[in-house]
């Protein structure tokens, strides 16, 4: 039996095939529609519920249960010996919670899960995920792979921005009155974690090509505190041609080892709709 | 705050806007009056004022147009008494222009033109009565001309605004008109061109159906046909395409929900499949999961139109390596998620083509696909349908590597057992011998791997896969087998060994559908593809696998020998091809060609169920439906009347429904339909379950004599040569018998004309003819002197043809005795079919009982002239609407046939049903 497994949930938006490359465990989150409840990324895609949406009808999203969370848990030490979760951050969803309580459950059965709060979504959490990963595989020890995570996690940067702010207002972090004046004034906001909250960073106004580019910009104007190693582009509904175009802008001001282009999840892609897309980085 | 005051400003109506405004100004000019201490006058007219719009803006009853010539008068005259009151004029033609520019909101000229006329009177009474204007200074003049021609300008202008603005919205609201008519008339041409193409479509496909369960019809005419009916149904696809997209594209598609078995469908599916993949090198593997419960609620047809449209798909775009069709599924509270995906190794799709995918009409990489069939509407389509059932579609691919189509519909389920259990698994002991190494792609052997390795777990039964035949024969003699399946190459290899361990364990080849080869009766054949299905259905002993014939025609799983069934239509075509599609229920079908007929026949209510075509002249099949309804019992009332029709316009069912009638079914008949309506409308009572291998009803052979000699004739062998359809092979016999006497005295003249061409050329054709019924010896003894012809050996054929001569009379007295035995006279399929109903005249019992003891006693006096007469007399007449032809034309046969007893026991059978009262 091997010794430690790495955990997570679907919504770290990385390459399907990297979890099985890497022996992940991923547990998936759930859209509900009003004819089904779905399963994100094996049963519905971001595309899915992006046209979905854009029919005018709503969805839910829904962390997996305690129970669920039981069941992946005992599955997954059916290989390792014990398990580290990293979960979307505690003030977004009811994951961390629920996992925690999981792990307690099972506690009594002397199984020994960890569960990491992220504090970020999307590929923030992937950016831990692949540094968990990459701690076990040189036999780094689970106290030692948590402290390593919780202290990475304060320099991850995650920030999406968004072509409007209709998807956050139908989820409720907006009001009504921002997303009319976004739309009225063509406004562009940047989401960003900060502390394992969304906020609204920047607000960039005009053509949506020329605020990307700012963005991008933005994002990277510090390159020299940027850990170039890996970063991710984490789309939700964009074209290759807008994807490659965002590449080359990124590529302009900071080169990295790896650029990874990746999709988001059903269950991110609910939140924030199409043609947002975010540079996800680490500092050093 | 602001979003609060957005939120009431956003809600509140032109007329209530307009008031706050007006109140605004009045309240303004309140304060004026009093601070520039005005006459009181002036406060009272601006109350008035203020009052009467208050009044007109929150009654309940007063229209936008009172509301606007209120609100015009009173500004006027609010404006006018304050430049009085001022002295002034030229400040108050600000508050003229905005007055106008407010009232724009109403969007009436007239009211506009009121306000300029106002507004010209107030400039006039300035002029004459006011010190607007000192006549004689130039630039006072000018001043006035200058205002004079600014409010007339903005007024007009804002004038010819309304004006233009309510064109555009009549020119846009002509347009929408317009559009919704286009709509309609598209709705109406798809409606009749729908009609009009499933008419002719319904005639070619039915007459196929019925061409390949004729027994009669060689093996190469039976392919011929069946790749008619693939192209004819190909063709129909299309046009079902473009009619689903034109009913999805305007909201009128309709999902019917009924229980259905997945394994039926996927069936189905995978037969259309193996039959459009041709010659292509492409493996079919299906991963199912054994779980699915076996009754879910769901829209069959159009999750099975899915299928076939993902894997038609997969099959055009793959030249080589596997198609894989997982179903699989996941719980939920309401039901399960029932998940089908296809994947393929084809050529794959780029990323950027991905995105264009499921829209419509567009095929993509359109160069490189040009030789690719299809009108691009397939995914479209699937996309739609998909989402109509509440579900998702999506794809995944890579260039070059091949794709995988996923779909996902959340169903209920009516029945939770699993749809694939193996009875007694715990007595299976099953081997299989698959050797992975001749298969063209990598792919292919991983995959099947998968699905080895998992049979057993899934189905609970002990299982495992061998790639060599030692390792098998290793296992057979230390363990034992109960089930074996092999390759067909694996069969040919190691035939011997298979045939001898064929008496022990039983063995089933997978074969291909072009394989032939013969294998002995103890081994069993089923086709590709081989999946979890198939191996249970062979270890239940159950044929829902097809065989090479069974699967050109179709499944029947019960027959309903006594209902009587009415099918309207006045299309003779159309009248054979639905007698022919119910025919081998075994019911009683009648048709008629018009609605009068179809009521006439009905009095004598003895019909339990009706299949009404709706489009006939004179009397429609709504109008028939109500007339029958009218008659008087309950019997009309309660009687299931399906509608038949071509139309299959979304909405037609529940028109149908509101005339009266109890359901509908399109044509083409569709097989699956039809056994549902059958089902649901016959009295259960009536339905009888049959093995679904046999066409036709029970089991009606008596075993043949034993003392007999097998070889002269054995029905056995017969009935497997012709596909294993009792009727038809009774028919085959009876035609050998009734063509046999001139053709034995046809070949003795040729070999006594000594006319030796045609000799060769007729006992080649006996020689074939006797071999399909079974009779092998005089089949041989014809091949010798057909050789010894071709041989110019004319000795041979003087010394053998008289033995040929009466082996010949002996094999048609043998087959005569044995159907006369075994095939009776009732319940003849094509003594059934009344073509037209209409032409039989009724007759009494008193003359029918006549014509009964007259055929009596031309019987008794082996006078078969006379029974001839009868049978031509009767032959347009019918007894309670049942023809006389049937007893007195097979009577009048038989009496041609020497077959007196016969011939009395059927005018006897006529008899005692009228003594019991026909039915």
């Amino acid at each position: 039996m091997k010794k430690i497994g790495i955990t997570t949930d679907c919504v770290c938006d990385l390459p399907e095939e990297y979890f099985l490359l890497n022996d992940i465990g991923v547990i998936y989150f759930y859209i509900t529609t009003d004819s089904g409840r779905f399963c994100d990324m094996t049963e519905v895609t971001s595309e899915n519920i992006i046209d979905y949406l854009e029919s005018g009808r709503k969805v839910n999203t829904h962390a997996p249960s305690v129970e669920e969370y039981i069941s992946f848990f005992d599955s997954q030490l059916e290989k390792y010996e014990e398990i580290i979760h990293i979960c979307v951050s505690d003030s977004i969803s009811l994951s961390y919670r629920n996992a925690s309580l999981a792990a307690l459950t099972l506690k009594i059965k002397s199984a020994r899960v960890t569960v990491v709060d992220s504090e970020h979504l999307s590929t923030g959490i992937g950016h831990l995920v692949i540094k968990a990963v990459n701690m076990r595989d040189r036999g780094k020890s689970a106290q030692n792979i948590f402290n390593e995570l919780e202290s990475m996690k304060k320099r991850i940067r995650t920030s999406f921005i968004a072509m409007n702010a209709d998807y956050l207002n139908i989820n409720g972090k907006v009001p009504k009155i921002a997303k009319d004046l976004c739309d009225t004034f063509r406004l562009h906001p940047v989401i960003v974690m900060r502390n394992g909250k969304i906020r609204i960073g920047r607000v960039y106004v005009g053509d949506y090509w020329r605020s990307c580019a700012k963005y991008v910009k933005r994002s990277l104007r510090q390159h020299g505190r940027i850990d170039k190693t890996r970063a991710f582009i984490t789309h939700v509904g964009c074209t290759v041609s807008f994807l490659n175009k965002i590449r080359a802008e990124a590529d302009k001001h900071c080169k990295f080892d790896e650029l990874i282009t990746t999709k988001a999840s059903a269950t991110v892609s609910s939140n924030c709709g199409k043609w947002t897309f975010g540079i996800v980085c680490v500092n050093k | 705050m602001v979003y609060r005051l957005r939120q009431f400003l956003g809600a509140i109506s032109t007329t209530k806007l307009i008031w706050f405004i007006y109140t605004s100004c009045v309240s303004a000019m309140t304060a004026m009056t009093l601070l520039g201490r005005w006459s009181r006058v002036f406060l009272w007219i601006l109350f008035t004022c203020e009052v009467v719009v208050t009044i007109l803006t929150f009654a309940p009853k007063a229209t936008q147009k009172i509301h606007s010539y209120a609100v015009t008068l009173t500004a006027l005259v609010c404006i006018f008494s304050c430049s009085v009151m001022d002295n002034e004029f030229y400040p108050y033609v600000t508050a003229l222009l905005v007055e106008s520019i407010v009232i724009l909101a109403y969007k009436d000229e007239k009211v506009m033109l009121t306000n300029l006329v106002g507004s010209m009177l107030m400039i006039l009474h300035h002029i004459f009565y006011g010190n607007a204007v000192i006549f004689g200074v130039t630039n006072s003049v000018i001043e006035l001309v200058l205002c004079f021609a600014i409010i007339a300008a903005v007024q007009i202008f804002l004038t010819l605004f309304i004006l233009t603005m309510k064109k555009n919205e009549t020119v846009m609201r002509k347009s929408m008109e317009s559009a919704r008519r286009a709509e309609h008339s598209k709705a109406d041409f798809l409606a009749n061109m729908s009609h009009e193409i499933r008419t002719p479509m319904n005639g070619i496909l039915g007459m196929c159906e019925i061409m390949l369960r004729d027994a009669s019809i060689n093996d190469d005419a039976k392919e011929n046909c069946f790749n008619i009916r693939t192209s004819a149904k190909s063709l129909l696809a299309i046009i079902n395409d473009i009619l689903d997209f034109s009913k999805i594209d305007s909201g009128k598609m309709e999902i019917i929900e009924e229980p259905f078995n997945m394994a039926s469908t996927l069936n189905d599916v995978l037969n259309l499949a193996m039959a459009r993949k041709g010659s292509k090198k492409i493996e079919f593997i299906i991963v199912l999961d054994p779980s699915i419960p076996c009754g879910i609620i769901g829209d069959e047809n159009r999750i099975r139109q899915i299928m076939v449209n993902l894997l038609t798909n997969a099959i055009k775009f793959t030249e080589k390596g596997a198609i894989t069709v997982t179903v699989s599924q996941n719980r939920q509270d309401y039901g399960i998620n029932l998940m089908i995906s296809v994947a393929d190794t084809g050529i794959g799709i780029s990323q950027e083509n991905i995105e264009q995918l499921f829209t419509s009409f567009q095929q993509v990489d359109t160069r490189k696909n040009r030789s690719v069939e299809g009108t691009g509407l397939g995914l479209a389509i699937c996309k739609k349908l998909v989402s109509s059932m509440g579900g998702f579609i999506n794809v995944k691919s890579e260039y070059g590597i091949g794709s995988e189509f996923r779909f996902v519909i959340p169903l209920k389920v009516s029945d939770s057992k699993p749809f694939m259990s193996v009875k007694e698994s715990e007595s299976i002991h099953a081997v299989s011998l698959f050797n992975m190494d001749k298969f063209n792609h990598p792919e292919i052997p991983r995959r099947y791997s998968q699905i080895i390795s998992n049979i057993g777990a899934q189905l609970g039964i002990d299982y495992a896969n061998y790639t060599n035949i030692d390792a098998l024969k290793k296992r057979a003699s230390e363990k034992a087998i109960t089930h074996c399946f092999i390759s067909a190459d694996e069969y040919l290899k190691n035939r011997e060994y298979f045939n001898e361990l064929s008496r022990t364990v039983k063995i089933t080849v997978v074969q291909e559908r072009t394989d032939s080869f013969d294998v002995p009766a103890s081994i069993s054949r089923v086709f590709k593809p081989f999946y979890a299905l198939s191996i249970a259905s062979a270890l239940n002993n159950e044929n829902l696998i097809m065989n090479l014939n069974e699967r050109r025609g179709s499944d029947i799983h019960f027959t309903a020998p006594k209902a009587r069934v009415l099918i309207v239509d006045d299309n003779d075509i159309n009248l054979k091809v639905a007698w022919g599609l119910m025919r081998p229920y075994n019911m009683q079908v009648l048709t008629a060609e018009s609605g009068p007929a179809a009521i006439n026949m009905l009095r004598s209510k003895d019909i339990d169920l009706v299949f009404m075509d709706h489009m006939m002249p004179e009397m429609d099949g709504v109008e028939a439906t109500h007339k029958i309804r009218e008659m008087e019992g309950d019997y009309y009332k309660q009687l299931p009347i399906i509608a038949l029709t071509a139309n299959a316009i979304s909405g037609v069912k529940d028109m149908f429904i509101s005339e009266g009638l109890n359901d509908f079914m399109a044509k083409p008949i569709e097989l699956t339909a039809l056994d549902r309506m059958l089902r649901n409308y016959l009295p259960p009572e009536y339905i009888q379950p049959c093995s679904a291998a046999v066409y036709s009803g029970p089991e009606r052979r008596k075993s043949f004599q034993k003392n007999k000699d097998a070889k002269t004739f054995d029905p056995e062998s017969g009935l497997a040569l012709t596909g294993g359809d009792a009727d038809a092979y009774g028919e085959i016999l009876r035609m050998y018998v009734q063509k046999g006497k001139d053709k034995r005295e046809y070949i003795q003249k040729l070999y006594e004309s000594g006319d030796w061409k045609n000799y060769i050329i007729e006992v080649h054709a006996l020689k074939s003819t006797s071999m399909t019924v079974g009779a092998a010896k005089l089949s041989e003894l014809a091949r010798e002197l057909e050789g010894a012809g071709k041989e110019q050996n004319y000795d041979l054929i003087h010394e053998k043809q008289n033995t040929l001569y009466e082996m010949y009379g002996s094999v048609i007295n043998t087959i005569r005795e044995y159907v006369n035995a075994n095939y009776p006279q009732a319940g003849q399929p094509e003594e059934l079919y009344i073509p037209n109903a209409q032409a039989l005249t009724e007759i009494t019992e008193a003359l029918l009982k006549e014509y009964i003891s007259v055929a009596k006693q031309a019987i008794e006096a082996f006078d078969s002239d006379e029974t001839d007469k009868i049978a031509e007399q009767t032959k347009n007449l019918s007894y309670h609407s049942k023809p006389l032809a049937d007893s007195f034309g097979r009577a009048a046969s038989l009496m041609c046939d020497f077959e007196y007893d016969s011939a009395m026991e059927v005018i006897s059978v006529l008899e005692q049903q009228i003594t019991a009262g026909i039915k």
